[in-house]
């Protein structure tokens, strides 16, 4: 059965591949890697540096250089894996990201690379943009490669609210790999201990996904994040523990006709 | 689906909401050809506040109190500070907007807007963003309508500029173009208005930057603008591929720009090349251009124009593609302007071997009449401060008849009465439509039978404060033993950091032909109405948040119901736009 399940999706990717429509999207509906996949996988918004990936606008000057390493197992029985490296430092007081993914099998495999930076134009407004490498890999095939520019914001309306959005792959490099461009629009407001996270997501030519999270940080030492997406109807859960140099998370996702995702991460601050 | 919901989503500058505007048509469809005109030139047209004529400030949106008040300033020699002290309300916050403009400060604008309808049957995404200063400006535009496949389906970057030595402006990207009198190009903000201008070209040759969804109707390439003495022209080279169907040897450009996937367009690539060149000579003033489309039948087109100021204030304007009696398009128009009274009058002549295309010139025998000639007038008195009354008349003929649809004669009278009152505004819009066939054997399948419809408007608007409005407008329409009726109610208001507006809308129409339309408050840069043709009603909210001096959101919600059709759920429309003005 399982092996049936894994064909078919491998399938799914080939057929996905061969009439030029996105390959993420023909893969598996990928939810992600990292923290933000334990509250709905909303990046556009967020504190982790894997929100930072997405939407670099979200970086502040003044930190401590941060590796963050995570490993994800995608629709458990799969054989799938997925893993990242980012590393999150500034140089003359810019902020910046670099991240390298990677997911997939024997068979398929994707690498996605992304550096990215942002620029401070007012106070509390700040434009982010990523530049990202991908490669997409598949036995027997030959391996294609894109360049995008994604653009991103974010807007510090109040020390409560806060709104960002990102237009994914708006200019794209490359004729051998079409990547699916992507729109994000969100809203955070912080009460207290909670953090509740709404957003809307348009990949290509799918309908809008409404995507909610909430994430609780009852003390400066843990945080449980939930999530529920309402197109895919994919809910997930998750929690992140945090020292002053190390912090560790785990994130669940629940696909109504996909097997669970388990991802695992390590965060280090330099220092 | 009975009802339709109509967005049509342009560029502004934040300037005021297309509802709050009087003096609009109120009866017939609203054009927004001619919104999207008046918003290009406030955008890109450079506005000097101590320079700028009285056409431009009225254009511009200020009311004739402000520009009084500007007239006495400039004579003056007060500082800026004290004009901003002298203007109120939406004037002040225009005159702050031009000043910031006119000091050519570096400018960044960014606008995120969602809407949803049940008519598109899903989300339309725009992206965009203006960065100008002394220099000049970057526009960038992506927009995805329903179904498309990519963010940046129809997508604009264009490049401007007024500092590059020899030219006024350099526009290199997507361009409108505006020359002459439209006779041999498609162009934007050609359908008369009530006003007794509109009738005059006061654009021969003008260039501006394209700054909206519209997919339609522009030109990509580059384009200039230069004056030498006393000569201005303007050249273009556009290369631009467009989307369509082929009808005949006609191809006709999708209108919709809706592009989802599975909708089978042919793409054909559109080369133009165009130059125009006018000389003014004491009053005289003198118009030549060219166009080349290697692809067009006829390849090279021309248009001559001629516009002399006569005394009296009165002026003629003459404007021809051809000396080919057979075969040409022509309008004269005649104009006297004074203050308290303006009439202007047109001709116009066009017969032509090939059918109209839309947009290229005013007809009302519509575009698919292979010729027309008629008469436009139009009046306007003001016999006191306060009271402003236009009329206006517009006629269409065949030349020649060729085709079924020149078998028809059309005669169209409007009124419209504007007055203030101490806390408000009367308008009363009247307008009666005669169509009919040039003889009673011309009367082919029982299409072109004699036809006539009178359509009547009243809106009264009161302010209890400056910061709550009550505006009701009340129409109606009427042919023969049919009528309908639309009750529009709006409440306006402001507080502190929100802007708010609360729309009703009552309506029994039986027929499409009866339809009337009503503006709506909408999201800042985008023109708004709704047209009625059946029975139901609709209501909609507007919210702004101005929740920093750089930020806003706004958000409108909008319900539509049918009753003539009971099982029709209610349809549910929303719009929401965030703003970055820095």
């Amino acid at each position: 059965m399982i092996h049936i399940k894994k064909t078919m999706c491998v399938c799914a990717v080939v057929i996905a591949v061969i009439s030029h429509i996105s390959p993420v999207f023909g893969a598996f509906e990928y939810v992600g890697l990292g923290w933000p996949a334990a509250t709905a996988n909303i990046r556009v918004l967020g504190q982790h540096p894997h929100h930072f990936v997405v939407n670099p606008a979200l970086m502040e000057n003044g930190f401590h250089p941060q590796i963050s390493l995570s490993y994800q197992n995608p629709f458990q029985s799969l054989d799938l894996q997925a893993g990242s490296v980012t590393i999150h430092h500034s140089i003359w007081q810019r902020p910046y990201i670099h991240s390298l993914e990677y997911f997939g099998d024997e068979h398929y495999s994707e690498l996605k690379f992304v550096n990215g930076t942002t620029w401070k134009l007012e106070k509390g407004f700040r434009i982010g943009m990523t530049m990202n490498y991908h490669r997409l890999s598949m036995s027997g095939f030959n391996s294609r490669h894109a360049m995008t520019l994604s653009l991103t914001s974010y807007a510090q309306l109040s020390d409560q609210i806060k709104v960002g959005s990102v237009v994914e792959h708006v200019i794209q490099w490359g004729q051998g790999l079409t990547l699916p461009q992507n729109f994000q629009m969100g809203g955070q407001y912080d009460m207290g201990p909670a953090t509740i996270v709404v957003a809307l997501e348009k990949e290509s030519a799918l309908p809008m996904e409404a995507c909610l999270g909430m994430l609780i940080s009852p003390g400066s030492f843990w945080q449980i994040g939930v999530g529920y997406r309402d197109f895919s109807g994919m809910m997930s859960a998750g929690w992140r523990i945090r020292t002053q140099r190390i912090s560790l998370h785990y994130a669940c996702v629940v696909h109504p006709y996909l097997p669970v995702s388990h991802g695992f991460g390590l965060e280090l601050i330099l220092p | 689906m009975r009802l339709i919901i109509v967005f049509l989503i342009f560029t502004v500058n934040a300037y005021a909401q297309v509802d709050d505007n009087l003096g609009n048509d109120e009866l017939d469809d609203p054009d927004e050809s001619q919104y999207l005109d008046q918003l290009l030139t406030a955008l890109f047209q450079p506005f000097s506040i101590e320079t700028v004529d009285t056409n431009s400030l009225l254009e511009h949106g200020y009311s004739r109190e402000a520009m009084e008040v500007i007239y006495k300033w400039r004579k003056g020699n007060g500082t800026l500070l004290s004009l901003k002290r002298s203007i109120h309300g939406n004037d002040l916050i225009l005159l702050n907007n031009d000043v910031k403009t006119g000091a050519q400060q570096t400018q960044i604008h960014l606008r995120q807007r969602l809407h949803y309808s049940p008519s598109m049957n899903g989300w339309r995404i725009l992206n965009k963003g203006r960065i100008l200063n002394k220099w000049g400006s970057v526009n960038v535009l992506a927009e995805q309508d329903p179904g498309e496949n990519q963010l940046t389906d129809h997508s604009i970057l264009t490049l401007s500029s007024h500092s590059i030595p020899w030219f006024d402006h350099l526009i290199l990207g997507g361009f409108h173009v505006n020359w002459g009198g439209g006779l041999i190009l498609n162009q934007q903000g050609s359908r008369p208005s009530l006003n007794p201008r509109s009738l005059l070209r006061t654009k021969q040759s003008t260039i501006r930057p394209h700054y909206s969804s519209r997919e339609t109707d522009y030109f990509q390439g580059a384009a200039g603008s230069f004056s030498l003495s006393k000569f201005h022209g303007a050249f273009f080279v556009s290369s631009r591929i467009m989307e369509g169907l082929w009808t005949g040897n006609q191809f006709r450009e999708d209108a919709d720009g809706i592009h989802p996937s599975g909708k089978i367009l042919e793409s054909r690539r559109a080369n133009d090349y165009g130059l125009a060149l006018e000389a003014l000579l004491s009053g005289t003033q003198l118009y030549a251009s060219t166009i080349y489309t290697p692809e067009a039948k006829s390849g090279l087109s021309y248009e001559l124009g001629f516009s002399q100021e006569l005394a009296h204030s009165q002026k003629i304007q003459v404007y021809t593609n051809s000396f080919d009696y057979a075969n040409h398009r022509m309008t004269v128009a005649w104009a006297y302007f004074t203050s308290p009274l303006r009439v202007s009058l047109q001709y116009r002549h066009f017969i032509t071997d090939e059918v109209l295309a839309p947009g290229f010139t005013s007809t009302l025998l519509g575009t698919s009449a292979s010729n027309e000639k008629g008469i436009s007038v139009r009046a306007q008195v003001r016999p006191t401060g306060k009271l402003q009354i236009r009329y206006a008349l517009d006629t269409g003929n065949s030349v020649e008849l060729q085709t079924v649809d020149d078998y028809r004669t059309i005669q169209q009278h409007k009124l419209q009465v504007i007055q203030k009152l101490i806390q408000g505004v009367f308008q009363f819009d009247y307008s009666r439509k005669n169509e009919h066939p040039i003889m009673v054997g011309d009367i082919w399948l029982g299409q072109f039978s004699t036809y006539k419809i009178s359509r009547c408007a009243v809106s009264l608007v009161h302010n209890f404060s400056p910061q709550f409005t009550y505006r009701v407008n009340l129409k109606s329409a009427f042919s023969g033993k049919e009528s309908a009726l639309l009750v529009q109610q709006r409440l306006l208001g402001k507080k502190g950091r929100w802007k708010w507006t609360i729309g009703h809308v009552r309506f029994t129409i039986p027929d499409y032909t009866l339809r009337l339309s009503v503006y709506e408050t909408s999201v800042a840069e985008s023109f708004s109405f709704y047209t009625a043709f059946d029975d139901g009603d609709r209501w909609f909210v507007y919210l702004k948040q101005q929740s920093l001096h750089w930020f806003d959101m706004e958000m409108k919600l909008v319900q539509t119901r049918s009753f003539d059709d009971p099982n029709m759920p209610k349809q549910l429309a929303i719009s929401l736009q965030m703003s970055v003005v820095l």
